[in-house]
């Protein structure tokens, strides 16, 4: 399956220039990210490998602005989101990131639509809650409580609340780490239709190297380096993974 | 708040709906209290002012046993402060109503214009015109009507009046017509204005003249300005009248006055004290639930932060949580206190006190305090969740590291390795769980606490009656005399009934404190039937050197014993000294009291005017004899005072209910909080192999220490809050705050019981915890 993908500077959305994160805690200091360079263009899917602890999610809240880089920049369509203070990143996450989690981190005691319908009160444009729920095949649970949905389906709706606001970038955090093969490939399937069909930029983090076969670029992280970059000209796809 | 977030918020409350439920009561209980209270005091404020500023009620009154004379009452109104005076003289009389003769209190004046009458029916009065203006209390009671002929008597000289008008007086709000009545009965006797012409007999004694000073316009709320300036008018009238022996009663010592300003002030105590104890309840409530729910919630937060939610709404939206439950619990507690209690006091307080308007009304306290709970509320609230909030939101979603306590002092103690598993593993809960234990231990400190308080109140009261009836003046009869009864007579009597002569009077004291006060002095014949106890409660001796000083008015006048004081004797224009001997503690009117010899040592004349006796004494002397103006047997004070008690009844059931509802409410919220975060200690140590007594024995243990903790706490606290309320309740009122074990054995008993009812209803659900849920837990 062919993606017809450029690579100029006209749709990079996402460039790291020597990017590094210390933790500190207490006297004990960890640097979780060293130098790291790397860019990411419009409507690629992108999936960040590596063992547990060499700093993926790290980097995945340095995108999405959930976090603060100790050093370097990090341009998102030209702007240096490292310079930004806390509300100003507030508004980037809300305009233009997506997250999608590993535990899918609904809120139990809101339904289907309302964890769907909640995005409306940061203040941007979206889309009719329930055709983000049609888009991941759920319309008929929206009123559903998290409790009364499976985790597959939980995760669709998750999916859901991050594509109802048209975001430019989606991040997923391990989204399939707590799901069982079949529903992880649809939950696969979902996040590369909104790169393929809908243009969307999507970030993946997950330590299964099979899912590189899904990605038109692939990062390889360790001790907190991007060890390597693979660009993919014959992404799977997502129906076609098997493990 | 959006639809959702709202939604959100009202399902978090379902789901955690005993803590919240907490929050709601002790604010509901907060404000019922305050609004009970306050209903009333702003009534008081409001319409006792309305009053007093619609009547022009007195400034000031003198008064002179030799009488006042025209000359003297143009002297006082030359007096620069002084706007206008009147003459008066105010006599006690007899009605006859249907056979049975009834007291009056007879005003005669020549004009109306200071503390005016409200004439609810009939004519107003005017200067000189005939007829009678007669209490509209008394006249509704008695059945008596405009333009009915009544039969009085005044100084044995009996004469007939037509009712021109029906009123009430400012003057006589609150109106005991003599000593032999410890509270008013309105209408059982009652009170009468005449034009001075009128008079029955030859010569009308003015014994007192009423003033209206030129610039105290505050009518009811005197400030220091009106005090002084009325202190200074004392002086002016003092060096302007060349008579001796005038009493001067400043407006806020008229009896009226001074009974409600009592009272505002016991409410005011009342519905301060209270609701401060129960928002604190409040707002450690609000602070352990919203610690547990956004803690709980810290995942949802972090989200909520990552998908681009700003710190200000993630706050607004917690903070509404406690905000809405308390605002709602206040707003329902004070609609509730004013249906309730409030009418309660309301209703109580109209058979005191005799006012044209009088009706419960809503001051802008309460707004006010709902606003300051509900900001308090979201302070509370903002301090419990800022340390989570303030982080950045992808170390919000990583999960929380358990908080390693340190080992303490006991941990490395020897003992420590000698304590029992149940005891440590106990001692570190409570260590890792400071907060939520001082809250428990709160809670239950406040049930023991007015459980004591409640018990306490009300065994001091029901040993009033034994205090001052058996062993403080255990006469079966006391005779009161008229002012003008000569020594001899009054001699003759207590030698026919082997009784005890005393002589009372209310005059100006002075002490150490600035200005006078208005109390007694009770002077002493030989004899056993008057006695004294000193603050212990052991009988003492009055000296023969100076003289003794009750408590309370050792307290108004700030002196100490070895200190002197200073008193004025109606009459006499000479200031008397005595050093105070001793103190000792009365029930009732305070003052100083002396021995016969004592007094007379000081040149005075012993002029007694009650006696005490144990020999039975015929009732009817009141009526047929001139110089008996009362005879009061020991079974009517006690009858009296019983009436008053069923009132302190009622306010312990309150006192009690609310105990209950503080001690379960508060121990079952964090009983229930408790067992929530130890859900997953407690499965461990089920899937170790403890049995479930095992663990609810543990579970006990914790609870028993710490409501032992909290029950002696509230016992100590209890007997200091005992003393503290039972000091406000009246100026007059005083107890010698001595208990019985009986309320501590109730207070131990009712607090331990609740604990343990309400922990074991908890830890039974240890046997139904499931271990493998409980063990997944990711919440």
């Amino acid at each position: 399956m062919e993606q017809d993908l450029s690579r100029t500077n006209d749709n990079l959305l996402i460039k790291f220039e020597n990017v590094g994160k210390i933790y500190q805690t207490g006297q004990i200091t960890y640097e979780a990210l060293k130098n790291v360079n790397l860019e990411v263009y419009e409507g690629e899917l992108v999936v960040l490998l590596g063992p547990s602890g060499a700093g993926k999610s790290t980097l995945l809240n340095l995108l999405g602005g959930l976090d603060g880089a100790s050093s370097g920049n990090i341009f998102f369509a030209g702007e240096n989101i490292a310079e930004f203070d806390d509300k100003r990143l507030g508004q980037f996450r809300a305009k233009d990131v997506g997250i999608i989690f590993q535990f899918y981190n609904l809120v139990p005691t809101l339904t289907a639509i309302e964890n769907v319908d909640i995005i409306r009160e940061l203040g941007v444009e979206i889309m009719d809650p329930l055709k983000a729920l049609e888009m991941v095949g759920l319309a008929d649970r929206k009123d559903n409580f998290p409790a009364q949905l499976s985790g597959g389906q939980q995760q669709r709706i998750s999916i859901a609340r991050a594509i109802v606001k048209r975001p430019r970038l989606l991040l997923c955090d391990e989204p399939t780490g707590a799901l069982d093969t079949g529903t992880s490939r649809e939950v696969l399937k979902l996040l590369q239709d909104q790169s393929r069909v809908h243009k969307k930029t999507v970030v993946m983090v997950t330590h299964n190297n099979l899912f590189a076969d899904i990605a038109d670029k692939v990062v390889y992280v360790k001790n907190g380096t991007v060890v390597d970059v693979v660009h993919n000209d014959n992404p799977k796809d997502a129906f076609e993974l098997d493990w | 708040m959006s639809k959702n977030l709202r939604k959100k918020l009202l399902r978090d409350i379902r789901q955690n709906f005993v803590q919240f439920a907490a929050i709601f009561i002790m604010c509901f209980l907060s404000m019922f209290v305050m609004q009970a209270f306050d209903s009333d005091t702003t009534a008081i404020e409001k319409y006792v002012d309305k009053y007093y500023k619609d009547t022009n009620f007195l400034d000031m009154y003198i008064t002179s046993l030799n009488g006042f004379t025209s000359e003297d009452l143009i002297r006082i109104k030359k007096i620069n402060g002084v706007k206008n005076a009147e003459l008066r003289s105010t006599q006690i009389g007899k009605i006859r109503l249907f056979g049975t003769e009834k007291k009056l209190e007879f005003n005669f004046i020549e004009e109306n214009e200071i503390s005016k009458m409200v004439l609810c029916d009939g004519t107003p009065f005017e200067r000189g015109s005939a007829g009678i203006w007669i209490d509209n209390d008394f006249a509704k009671r008695q059945g008596i009507a405009v333009g009915d002929v009544l039969d009085l008597n005044l100084d044995g000289i009996e004469f007939y009046e037509t009712v021109k008008g029906i009123i009430l007086n400012p003057e006589y709000m609150y109106f005991l017509i003599d000593e032999t009545y410890t509270e008013p009965d309105i209408g059982a006797y009652g009170y009468a204005y005449l034009a001075d012409n009128e008079y029955p007999g030859e010569n009308l004694l003015y014994d007192r003249i009423v003033i209206d000073a030129k610039d105290v316009n505050n009518q009811f709320d005197l400030d220091d300005t009106d005090k002084a300036l009325l202190s200074g008018l004392r002086e002016s009238i003092r060096d302007n009248l060349s008579i001796s022996g005038v009493e001067f009663v400043y407006k806020q010592n008229q009896s009226g006055f001074d009974a409600i300003k009592g009272d505002l002030e016991s409410n005011n105590t009342l519905e301060t004290i209270f609701p401060a104890l129960f928002i604190l309840i409040a707002l450690l409530g609000i602070m352990t639930t919203m610690t547990r729910l956004v803690t709980k919630q810290r995942t949802v937060i972090g989200t909520f932060k990552a998908i681009g939610f700003g710190q200000m709404a993630i706050y607004v939206h917690y903070m509404s949580y406690p905000v809405l439950i308390s605002v709602m619990g206040s707003i329902l507690g004070a609609a509730a206190g004013w249906w309730t209690l409030g009418k309660y006091i309301h209703v109580s307080m109209l058979d005191y006190y005799s006012l044209p308007e009088f009706e419960m009304d809503v001051s802008y306290k309460i707004v006010l305090t709902i606003v300051i709970i509900s900001v308090m509320a979201a302070v509370t609230d903002y301090f419990s969740c800022k340390k989570l909030l303030s982080q950045q939101a992808s170390t919000i979603l990583r999960s929380e590291a358990p908080s390693a306590t340190g080992a303490g002092l006991l941990e490395k103690s020897r003992i420590w390795k000698k304590l029992s598993f149940a005891t440590r593993w106990n001692i570190r809960d409570i260590n890792r769980n400071r907060l939520r234990t001082l809250a428990a231990i709160i809670g239950i400190t406040l049930c023991s606490q007015l459980t004591l308080t409640a018990f306490g109140a009300n065994e001091l009261w029901k040993r009033t009656e034994s205090w001052e009836y058996n062993e403080l003046t255990p006469a079966l009869y006391t005779i009161g005399f008229s002012s003008d009864t000569d020594y001899e007579t009054v001699t003759d009597y207590a030698h026919r009934y082997n009784g005890q002569m005393v002589m009372s009077m209310q005059t100006e004291i002075y002490g150490n404190g600035d200005g006078f006060q208005l109390l007694e002095i009770t002077v002493l014949d030989e004899g056993n039937l008057c006695r004294f106890q000193n603050e212990q409660g052991e009988y003492i001796s009055l000296p023969g050197n100076g003289i003794a000083i009750s408590a309370k008015a050792a307290e108004r006048l700030e002196v100490k014993v070895g200190d002197f004081v200073r008193f004025k004797v109606p009459g006499q224009k000479n200031d008397y000294e005595g050093r105070v001997v001793t103190l000792y503690k009365t029930p009732g009117s305070q003052g100083i009291s002396m021995t016969r010899g004592y007094y007379e040592s000081l040149n005075l004349k012993f002029l007694p005017n009650t006696i005490y006796t144990n020999v039975t004494v015929p009732e009817s002397y009141v009526n047929t004899r001139e110089e008996v103006v009362s005879v009061f047997s020991k079974d009517a004070y006690i009858e009296s005072l019983r009436a008053n008690s069923a009132r302190v009844d009622v306010e312990v059931i309150y006192m009690m209910v609310v105990a209950v509802i503080i001690g379960v409410v508060v121990m079952y919220n964090l009983g229930v909080m408790s067992f929530i975060e130890k859900a997953r200690e407690i499965a461990t140590l089920k899937v170790l192999g403890f049995s479930t007594n095992k663990i609810r024995w543990i579970l006990q243990q914790q609870n028993i220490t710490v409501t032992g903790i909290g029950t002696i706490l509230g016992i100590v606290i209890g007997y200091r809050t005992l003393g503290f309320l039972m000091g406000q309740l009246d100026a007059d009122s005083d107890f010698i705050i001595k208990l019985s074990p009986i309320p501590a054995i109730v207070a131990f008993v009712v607090t331990f019981l609740l604990s343990l009812i309400v922990n074991g209803l908890i830890s039974s659900k240890v046997k139904d915890i499931n271990m493998v849920e409980a063990l997944k837990g990711v919440e």
